[in-house]
């Protein structure tokens, strides 16, 4: 027997024999493998003879799905080819699945029609449908993304929370505002007691990278500074231990926080000759702390980007050094960045294991080729193949063009606190108005701050 | 011998039969809208009753009335003389998908979706997945378990962590 049209990629072909010693065996062969899988299975318990056999794949009972039922005069074996076993179950069992198939059991809808139907809706929507049962949650994360490449934009409001804080000291931040919305469909989620403005140490913390879904902050209005990570998504604030050194320049993390290797990487400033690099490892109860010393001068971090497991820091006068997180080792490089005026603004991208470097006022940016460690141009047909996103963190990101970020290749969107909604810009500092992607977010709010964030659950951010 | 011409392929019939036992006699123009009776048709294989073991005979009959109603569009040579008069057609059609699909009960549209798909015909599949979606859109998880009376087989622990996992998803 076969399981289902020759032409589909999931076809498996079955043969039985039944030996006279009472041997079962079961041939496979899936239609792109060239030869026949065969497994033997010895008789526990009965001769199998007269065997009847039914593909279950097609039918709406959970408990037989992806599996064989093997009906012999009186046992019923359930051969499963995923794992090559074969297991008894009584005859019984055959009244139930075909008692089933008479009611509609939504629970028992085949994966791929869920899968479909989730595929229509929006993520609110799906999550919400997977919390009934755990196939329909299984689904959640196979759906495939071919279309959603926007980053989210998280926004919230300290502002409310200054004036109300002045009437009302117990205020607790309710009327504070944090969302998460979503370009592809146009749409806002408000988090709701949000923990970052609940919590009143973590009051007017400042963004220091995005990335998977959470955001490195960091404290500096009252002792003592925290460092801590919040996700919009789960409503989680994740603080790190209290600095060494309390002071820092610039900091960035390697994956989420709730990975274990999670690296944590804050720099300072170079003083008297010293360069001083703090790391954290997820579930570390302290920080490390590196001191490394050169010529540093006086010269301080301009940007940083983390790449692979380093991180790359261009200092004002333009000179470069590497650190690596993993041998924890410092390198100053010979190569320095083409731009040696930082008085204009200017703009640093890791994008897809490249770091990109403009100054926004003129093209061309420039790309950091790590294998000759120098810099070379980046031609403007490939800038279009990406779209690059700017905000208050030091760290760019960007995405490719494709799917529902397509017609914006080339483009650069940024958020700025001034701004109702992200807005878009082309290199050569043409300012835009606001992106249709984004222009919706307007009438949501004024004054507010904003943060491009990368849903975690959107697949295809995970390998850029 | 002489290949059949074209008009004559389009009526021959092709015999399902449901799975409480029911025939229904297909044209093969109608029947090719079904991916699978399509490959059995090339494949030759379309003597006799196609038995269709996953399609009762209330939800097979539903699901040619919707290939019937269809299969016009697939036609060859057929043309429309005006764009507006193929808009006209189009708009007409959608109104009829809608009504076709908001008439069905619960129970209905389950098995047109398990049918549909069973029989591989991708667009009747799509329309009522639209409808399920459209039922879901906006709802509570309690009122979704509601309407399709589905058991949690979650234990309140791992529901719990679900729910805080996507905090975001059930304001």
């Amino acid at each position: 027997m076969f399981s289902w049209s020759p032409i589909s990629p999931d076809c498996m072909v079955i043969v039985f024999s039944i030996e006279e010693d009472g041997k079962l065996e079961i041939q496979i062969c899936p239609p792109k493998d060239k030869s026949w899988k065969t497994f033997e299975f010895w008789d526990k318990y009965k001769r199998f003879s007269r065997l009847q056999l039914a593909y279950k794949d097609v039918f709406p009972v959970k408990s037989y799905s992806r599996r064989l039922v093997v009906a012999s005069n009186v046992d019923l074996l359930m051969f499963n080819p995923s794992e090559l076993s074969v297991e008894k179950v009584g005859i019984w069992e055959i009244k139930i699945s075909i008692d089933k198939m008479n009611n509609a059991e939504w629970g028992d809808l085949p994966k791929d029609i869920v899968r479909l139907i989730m595929e229509k809706l929006v993520w609110s929507d799906r999550f919400r449908m997977g919390l009934l049962c755990k196939s329909w949650q299984e689904c959640i994360h196979e759906i495939q993304n071919t279309h959603e490449f926007l980053p989210w934009v998280m926004a919230y409001d300290w502002d409310r929370w200054i004036i109300s804080r002045d009437k009302d000291q117990t205020y607790d931040g309710g009327d504070s505002l944090c969302k998460l919305c979503d370009p592809n469909t146009k749409t806002s989620y408000i988090v709701k007691e949000a923990a970052i403005l609940k919590n009143r140490d973590l009051w007017g913390a400042s963004p220091h990278h995005s990335r998977n879904g959470w955001v490195l902050f960091s404290t500096s209005f009252s002792k003592p500074f925290y460092v801590f990570f919040y996700s919009p998504f789960t409503n989680e604030v994740i603080k790190l231990p209290i600095l060494k050194k309390v002071h820092f320049q610039r900091a960035m993390f390697s994956s989420s926080p709730k990975s274990p290797d999670c690296m944590v990487i804050a720099l300072s400033n170079p003083e008297k000759g010293k360069l001083e690099i703090q790391t954290c490892k997820s579930g570390d109860k302290s920080w490390k702390m590196f001191e490394f010393f050169g010529e540093f001068n006086r010269f301080s971090i301009i940007e940083v980007a983390y790449i692979g497991e380093s991180i790359y820091c261009i200092f004002s006068n333009g000179n470069m050094g590497i650190f690596n997180v993993k041998h924890e080792e410092w390198k100053m490089l010979s190569e320095r960045s083409p731009f040696r005026s930082y008085d204009e603004r200017r703009l640093v991208v890791a994008s897809n294991g490249n770091l990109l470097l403009s100054n926004l006022t003129e093209l061309p940016f420039w790309r950091f080729d790590i294998s000759k460690m120098n810099w070379v141009e980046v031609e403007e047909e490939s800038m279009k193949k990406q779209v690059i996103f700017n905000d208050d963190t030091p760290c760019s990101m960007s995405v490719p063009a494709m799917g529902n970020a397509k017609e914006s290749g080339g483009k650069l969107y940024c958020v700025d606190y001034h701004c109702p909604a992200p807005f878009c810009c082309f290199y050569r500092d043409e300012i835009g108005t606001a992106s249709e992607d984004y222009k919706w977010m307007e009438k949501e709010h004024d004054k507010i701050l904003q943060i491009w964030i990368q849903p975690p659950f959107l697949k295809f951010f995970e390998s850029f | 011998m002489s290949t059949p011409s074209s008009s004559v392929f389009s009526y021959r019939v092709l015999k399902l039969k449901s799975s409480d036992g029911e025939i229904f006699e297909v044209k093969q123009t109608v029947a090719v809208q079904s991916g699978v009776l399509k490959q059995m048709m090339e494949d030759g294989c379309t003597e006799g009753e196609i038995p269709l073991n996953n399609v009762d005979s209330p939800t097979l009959a539903k699901i040619i009335e919707w290939c019937n109603k269809h299969h016009d569009d697939d036609v060859e040579g057929r043309v429309l003389s005006q764009e507006k008069e193929k808009e006209k057609e189009k708009a007409d059609m959608k109104r009829w998908e809608s009504e076709f699909i908001d008439a069905l009960n619960r129970d209905e549209l389950y098995f047109l979706l398990i049918g549909s798909n069973y029989m591989n015909i991708k667009e009747l599949l799509d329309c009522a997945a639209q409808k399920v979606a459209g039922m879901v859109k906006g709802k509570t998880p309690e009122a979704i378990r509601e309407m399709f009376n589905i058991q949690s087989d979650f234990t309140e622990e791992e529901e719990k962590a679900i729910r805080k996992e996507n905090q975001w998803a059930f304001n």
